[in-house]
């Protein structure tokens, strides 16, 4: 009889051992996937912020070369709409109160064969151009940062 | 047995709360995934046609909610005419007419959508504000989309 009520006892220590440790795995993998899910849908709107950085600075590039690209470089600044033209600003203007995006325009410098290096020759007429985005995600900064070049039209 | 009877109840309660709990959840995901496949249907096809365009048209509709956007690029030496605009909060795309259909979800709908045309010299650009809502049973939810794109298509 005491042996009957001792492995009773045992079969819910055990049965609620197993039923705990998977629920607590479920909610884990739920709360994983959960903010995963939350991170793509920001990173879906940063892309396309990064994408008009680039976009921005090429029409700005068009517009004038030397006002637009070429007296900014080096300089960090930030991109502002005014509802009818993109312009620049040293000012930080965040983007639905949420995303922070910054330009960097950095001098190019080549070597010997005219390939882009660290050190050597300015190419007065390109520029490395970096767009950064940044987001606060819960109490941490997330910062997507991407580079290309951007050459002066004939 | 009472013990057993109390444990196995209170289990049973934790667990009906977590799977109430996970389905709530579920919808805000369900909700979140349908305006992210909406967004990147709707945007990489609005700014791929932006970028194969020549010019926009004076049918366009910009600057203010709701936009229309009607690009023209040449392609194998005719004209196409391509067209986006909202159909009871539904972004479509016409090619030269011809309905190509919805950009989103059946439960995604656009409830934004701003084009801006930018000129400068000879070149041409747009920029667009896109807000789309979903819903899922009780949960709505709505994410804003900006982006701008420089048209690089030839005229012939």
């Amino acid at each position: 009889m005491h042996l009957s009520r001792g492995s009773g006892l045992l079969e819910i220590v055990i049965g609620a051992a197993i039923i705990g440790t998977a629920i607590v795995a479920l909610l884990a993998s739920f709360t994983a996937y959960f903010r995963y899910a939350l991170l793509y849908e920001k990173n879906l709107q940063v892309a396309y912020l990064i994408e008009e950085g680039f976009e921005v600075m090429s029409f700005l590039r068009d517009a004038d070369w030397e006002v637009n690209i070429a007296a900014h470089s080096p300089d960090i600044f930030f991109l502002e709409w005014t509802g009818t033209e993109w312009a620049i600003t040293d000012t930080a203007n965040y983007i639905d109160n949420l995303f922070l995006r910054s330009v960097f325009i950095s001098n190019v410098y080549r070597n010997v064969s005219g390939k882009i290096s660290e050190s050597g020759t300015d190419d007065p007429y390109t520029k490395k151009i970096t767009v950064d985005v940044s987001y606060a995600n819960g109490s941490t900064a997330v910062v997507k940062s991407v580079s290309t070049y951007i050459t002066k039209l004939e | 047995m009472l013990v057993y009877v109390g444990v196995l109840s209170l289990m049973f309660l934790v667990l009906l709360q977590t799977v109430i709990s996970y389905i709530g959840s579920y919808k805000e995901l369900l909700t979140r995934r349908a305006i992210q496949h909406s967004a990147l249907t709707a945007m990489e096809r609005i700014t791929r046609e932006i970028r194969a365009a020549a010019d926009i048209t004076p049918q366009s509709v910009l600057g203010t909610n709701p936009g229309i956007l009607s690009l023209t690029k040449t392609e194998g030496g005719s004209t196409v005419v391509t067209k986006f605009y909202l159909q009871n909060g539904i972004l479509v795309m016409d090619s030269n007419g011809v309905p190509f259909g919805p950009l989103m979800r059946s439960n995604a709908s656009v409830s934004n959508l701003v084009f801006s045309g930018l000129t400068t010299g000879d070149t041409k650009a747009v920029k667009i504000d896109m807000t789309i809502q979903a819903t899922v049973g009780t949960v709505t939810r709505s994410k804003i989309f900006h982006t701008t794109v420089v048209l690089k298509g030839k005229t012939s």
